[in-house]
């Protein structure tokens, strides 16, 4: 199996290892898959009911967090840079932040569901572009600064993700045993 | 630059571009915990054991491990603590360092909360 250690992207452990060495949007793309992937693993293995338990003081949730990242990658990718129209988001010009506020019956199985559905349509949209120095339909920003923004996005959440986790049932770090 | 905070270039090269998101992750884990005194910050960790003091020296070393040994092959150099991994490029090394300092700006931003209830993505 390949390991990452090249010029692809590898596995390791269940969980995207971006190329060592060689073309630019190829580890791109492996940067920003494995810090999806470890978000589905870092929540994991708990119930719904052992995930509600916790949040932050000021109302961060596991829940709230992970529809959170999918509304953000629909929104840099799909809106911003492809230009897409009629996308649905969970928040709205009077509520920006609805989307971290998930509504009690909502199991996070569907949400990862809707997380992994809208990585492969960013996906996408980040493989058929001309090239990473293309400009972005709206706001003129580059696909590069674009991805590199949703890697370190994902990367600070994930960073919310272990301490909620840790809070929630003591388990605890920062990518999957061997 | 915004409001104190590296703002990386919206279009152009590549090393520009990471090296600015690096920048930014840096400026920002300065930022988080600024403006608290050492008791404060010191007196909220995580069940494991992560302070607000434990990462900032953590991020130091994994800067030093990451570009200074495992890039540019620099020997001699004195850690906290140490990794391995297989031999990488400039790029993967500046990406793998922003997204480690963004992960653990995510649990500064939560200590930091915990330590006196302030909280933001950015000034």
């Amino acid at each position: 199996m390949d390991d990452g250690s090249g010029t692809t992207n590898g596995t390791r452990r269940g969980i995207t290892e971006p190329a060592a060495r060689g073309d630019e949007r190829t580890a791109l793309l492996g940067f920003l898959r494995r810090q999806r992937e470890l978000v589905a693993w870092k929540v994991g293995g708990a119930s719904d009911e052992v995930l509600r338990s916790v949040s932050t003081p000021s109302g961060l949730t596991v829940h709230g967090l992970v529809r959170h990242l999918t509304n953000v990658e629909r929104s840099w990718l799909r809106q911003v840079f492809a230009g897409q129209s009629d996308l649905v988001f969970d928040w709205t010009d009077e509520d920006p932040d609805a989307e971290l506020r998930v509504p009690e019956g909502v199991p996070m199985a569907d949400l990862l569901a809707a997380y992994a559905v809208e990585a492969e349509r960013c996906d996408e949209v980040i493989t058929s572009a001309e090239s990473l120095d293309d400009v972005s339909a709206r706001g003129e920003r580059s696909l590069r600064w674009i991805v590199l923004h949703l890697i370190e996005e994902t990367a600070r959440h994930l960073g919310h993700l272990d301490l909620l986790r840790e809070q929630a049932d003591g388990a605890v770090g920062e990518d999957p045993e061997p | 630059v915004t409001r104190g905070t590296t703002e990386p270039a919206h279009r152009g090269d590549d090393r520009t571009a990471v090296l600015g998101f690096l920048q930014r992750q840096r400026d920002l884990v300065a930022w988080k915990v600024g403006g608290a005194s050492d008791e404060v910050l010191r007196s909220a960790s995580t069940p494991t054991g992560l302070t607000a003091h434990g990462l900032v020296r953590h991020l130091t070393n994994v800067e030093r491990w990451w570009l200074r040994h495992e890039f540019a092959g620099e020997t001699g150099l004195p850690y906290d603590g140490t990794e391995d991994d297989p031999r990488a490029d400039q790029r993967w090394t500046l990406v793998h360092l922003v997204e480690e300092t963004a992960r653990h700006l995510g649990h500064l931003d939560l200590l930091r909360e915990q330590a006196d209830g302030a909280v933001g993505a950015q000034p």
